[in-house]
């Protein structure tokens, strides 16, 4: 009956999702998916607020927002939770796997869940699901790349993490940090020279307008996961956290689909828009950048995870 | 008393000269082509300390902004009254500032700034360090109205 | 909703701004089972973590060293032998120098404040009624919170997250118009009541104008920099912030010899304090603002606009009636850090171009500085000068009056406003 109704929904408990991308990004159609998903599963029980552009604080505000407890998850790729679970970081290494079947099955993996196991001890975080590929960052720039020679002395914008730094630098480039906002106008007036991102970035942000080329170097994937408080988790029922994990996976499966779907659109987009759009031979790229893993401490980790791609990893 | 404020300026004014030579410089460097990565964070992180105790000059030396279309009109008892009611809403709040921007400070060490391994703590730790200094300020402004009351009451 | 009332109500107590904003902000946390309390910290210390919002301290520092340095008298002579012998004399020196000034200092009320103390009494010698000069200095300062740079204008793009280069350029073109207009309204208001005689004087020969502005080059030449190094990419708008600051001191000290290190320092000392005010403002609003996006507060109010109309030039009309509402009613800052995250989801989404709005927005709030009943810009002047209220109404109104004009002229063609934006930055 109606009270009963009003009632359940005074009792619904509310989880806000808060992503730095736009209403236009393909991720976001997964989160409205996760919200339907949750919602219809959970019978009004549980109900999901999605805030996209920031509104209620930059990644790094959101992820300590859920370490105090709040109600809130939010869409975080592994190097930004590098400095809770080292090991998470080595999710934007480049050149981690050859495919992003590789990358799904790594995500789903025993090993990942250890890692996630040591998010919730390290930081009161934990992974409702890391599925959330975006696509492969690519070089954007104002001049042909072949190699990494080319990139030398090219200010070239990346995020402000370890992992994004030193593979950038051990591209040939100077990595240079600035707000995802910043890019378009930094790029016009030639503040940076260069920047790199997936497709669906590049198409969203319009950088078409405002740079000439894009090498398709696919340097790092870029996949992210839905992180929440571990605490409010534990506030849940079981059935309730079963349907959050559930949802989380499937909605970030669906979310990669689009991705997969709209990048051969917006290649063919781009081209019509006057871009130049080369793939070059990436084993220099490969080998240049094989210094980071030493650098940042993950040699030993990607043996871990490369014996478990090549099925040595069945045993543990 | 006068010794610490005249630490306090200084540092302010030492503060804010460094954020406009480290973002010049940044500009600067990055212009030749050699970008320095930590500088504008670094600037970040003086300029949080830089508001809380520029917060606190204020207290001390001039007046944050209010309205008083309505206390202007009031009697002087009203007035002093009010005026007790205003200290005590400022000193309940700048209370929760130090008790919870303690619990912030506490809560993630392992976040850094920026690009920097810096400890994004300290940029949350001039909020509660700020707020005792202004409790310490406004304590003392009133112990010093409390004096005068007294001194005009004896005349 | 509690939350509003318990900040009006604190405010008219007479707790400061800033704490009445923390106070409130506070409760809806300590209130609420679901938000931990160290949320309502934390974006108190994220407010202070933006790179734009380095502008504002930067151009106070600017403003105050620019005083300090000579920089500021050698316009007011410049101003002076370019407008003082048309009707109405000294009061187009102020209207010139809020335009010139416009582009070198920051904040409206701080330049209201230091026209005042400086063209006062020199105003009234030459025969102009003490309200009529304080009302015009006041009114005036109109022109500097629109010609950049403008703390109005990097608070609105901080909140609203709008390219503060392209606000700034939008600014020219409405401030020149103010200052046409304004000066006009003076000249009708001064040959009709003979106001300050000027008839003995006339117009300065070219090579007059040429030589005193030789002499304020430096200064001259900043706005112009100023506006280059942020479109041609040199700097951002903070970073040019910081150059205005290091410009100033370099004219002073090495062009014009006359600021000391002294000097220097009582400047920043000074640029502390006022830093500290607006700042802890901002801090304040951060909570504030957590909560109205929290509440979807922005979102629900979009829908019931466009519910009612779906005219961008009736909104934008409804949105500007609310703030001059409010701007009357509050402090500037506040009015723009609080009312721009919830007005422009609803101006874009009736697709009104943020840049055009925002213009309006920050004129609309800081002419709401210079009316009664809480005009700040008002209540400064008229206590610098020792005018009443009563006297300064008295003269201000046909001001008010060429005001509102252009604000109508400017709401309803947007291209005054964003032709030189859209000119010089391609659309992003
Ligand atoms: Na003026
Ligand atoms: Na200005």
């Amino acid at each position: 009956s109606n009270p009963e109704a009003n009632d359940a929904s005074k009792r619904a408990k509310v989880l806000n999702v808060v992503t730095s991308l736009s209403s236009s990004d393909p991720m976001y159609l997964g989160l409205q998916r996760f919200k339907a998903l949750v919602e219809a599963r959970s019978d009004g029980s549980l109900s999901v607020n999605v805030f996209v552009g920031s509104q209620l604080g930059n990644d790094d505000d959101i992820l300590e927002q859920a370490m105090a407890g709040a109600a809130i998850a939010v869409l975080v790729d592994g190097g930004r939770l590098s400095v809770y679970t080292h090991e998470l970081g080595i999710l934007g290494a480049p050149y981690l796997v050859s495919s992003i079947d590789e990358l799904r099955k790594l995500v789903g993996s025993e090993l990942f869940s250890r890692w996630n196991g040591k998010l919730q001890d390290s930081a009161h975080l934990r992974v409702l699901a890391f599925n959330w590929w975006q696509g492969a960052r690519h070089l954007l720039t104002q001049q042909p790349i072949t190699q990494p020679s080319d990139l030398s002395g090219v200010r070239l914008r990346t995020i402000s993490a370890p992992v994004w730094i030193r593979t950038i630098d051990a591209m040939g480039a100077t990595p240079t940090p600035l707000s995802w906002s910043e890019v378009y106008s930094a790029l016009q007036q030639r503040v940076i020279d260069a920047a790199e991102a997936q497709l669906a970035a590049v198409w969203g942000a319009r950088l078409y307008e405002v740079v000439s080329h894009v090498t398709k170097t696919g340097h790092i994937q870029l996949i992210s996961g839905l992180v929440t408080s571990d605490d409010w988790f534990n506030s849940l029922t079981p059935s309730e956290q079963a349907i959050l994990n559930q949802a989380a996976i499937e909605a970030g499966d669906y979310a990669s689909q689009n991705v997969l779907a709209a990048e051969k659109d917006i290649e063919l987009s781009l081209t019509d828009a006057g871009v130049t759009i080369t793939t070059p031979d990436r084993q220099p790229f490969i080998d240049a950048t094989e210094p980071v893993y030493n650098q940042l401490g993950y040699t030993q980790l990607r043996n871990q995870v490369r014996d478990f791609l090549n099925g040595k990893g069945e045993r543990e | 008393m006068n010794g610490l404020d005249k630490f306090e300026r200084t540092v302010c004014i030492t503060l804010l000269a460094l954020i406009v030579i480290l973002v010049f410089a940044a500009a600067v460097m990055r212009t030749i082509g050699m970008p320095i990565i930590w500088s504008v964070d670094v600037a970040q992180l003086l300029f949080a300390w830089l508001c809380m105790l520029g917060a606190n000059q204020t207290l001390k030396h001039s007046k944050h902004a209010s309205v008083d279309i309505i206390t202007q009109y009031l009697p002087a008892l009203w007035q002093s009254v009010l005026h007790g009611v205003a200290m005590t809403i400022m000193l309940a709040v700048l209370a929760a500032l130090v008790v919870y921007g303690i619990a912030l400070f506490n809560l993630n060490p392992q976040r850094t700034l920026g690009s920097t391994d810096i400890p994004y703590r300290y940029v949350s730790l001039a909020l509660p360090v700020g707020a005792v200094l202004m409790m310490l300020s406004l304590l003392e402004q009133g112990w010093q109205s409390v004096k005068r009351a007294g001194k005009a009451a004896t005349l | 909703m509690i939350m509003l009332g318990l900040f009006l109500l604190l405010l008219l107590l007479g707790v400061p701004l800033a704490f009445s904003l923390m106070f409130s902000g506070l409760a809806f946390f300590v209130l609420s089972d679901t938000l931990p309390v160290m949320v309502a910290v934390q974006r108190m210390v994220a407010s202070s973590q933006s790179f734009p919002l380095l502008a504002v301290p930067f151009f106070i520092l600017a403003g105050h060293i620019m005083n300090a340095s000579g920089i500021t008298s050698r316009l007011i002579s410049f101003a002076n032998l370019l407008v003082c012998w048309i009707s109405g004399g000294l009061a187009h020196v102020t209207i010139v120098l809020s335009a010139l000034m416009g582009g070198v200092s920051g904040s409206a009320i701080a330049d209201a404040a230091m026209q005042a103390r400086i063209l006062g009494k020199p105003m009234e010698d030459s025969g102009l009624p003490r309200g009529f000069s304080a009302a015009i200095i006041t009114v005036s300062a109109l022109i500097t919170a629109c010609i950049p740079p403008s703390i109005g204008l990097i608070l609105y793009g901080y909140m609203g997250n709008v390219s503060i280069g392209r606000l700034f350029i939008a600014g020219l073109i409405p401030g020149a118009l103010l200052t046409v207009a304004l000066m006009l309204c003076v000249r009708w208001v001064a040959s009709s009541k003979r106001f300050g005689d000027t008839d003995k004087q006339s117009a300065p020969a070219l090579r007059e104008v040429l030589s005193a502005a030789g002499k304020c080059k430096w200064a001259l030449l900043f706005p112009v920099l100023l506006i280059v190094t942020i479109r041609w990419g040199i700097f951002t708008p903070s970073e040019a912030g910081a150059f205005a600051v290091l410009y100033a001191i370099a004219v002073g000290m090495l062009g014009y010899r006359e600021l000391t290190v002294k000097q220097l320092w009582t400047a920043l000392n000074e640029s502390v304090r006022d830093i500290g005010m607006i700042m802890l403002i901002v801090l304040a609003a951060g909570i504030v603002g957590y909560v109205i996006a929290f509440q979807q507060l922005p979102q629900e109010l979009a829908q019931s606009v466009s519910a009612i109309t779906q005219s961008p030039v009736l909104v934008l009309l409804i949105c500007l009636v609310l703030l001059l509402a409010i701007g009357t009613l509050m402090e500037g800052t506040i009015t723009v850090l609080l009312l721009t995250p919830i007005l422009v989801p609803v101006i874009q989404s009736v697709g009104i171009d943020p840049v055009h709005f925002g213009v309006l927005l920050v004129l609309v709030v800081t002419f709401g500085g210079t009316t009664p009943p809480v005009g700040i810009a008002m209540y400064t002047v008229c206590n610098i000068m020792d005018c009443s209220i009563q006297s300064f109404i008295r003269q201000v109104w046909p001001f008010y009056l060429t005001v509102l004009a252009v604000l109508i002229v400017l709401a309803l063609v947007p291209d005054i406003v964003l032709f030189l934006p859209n000119h010089f930055y391609a659309t992003p």
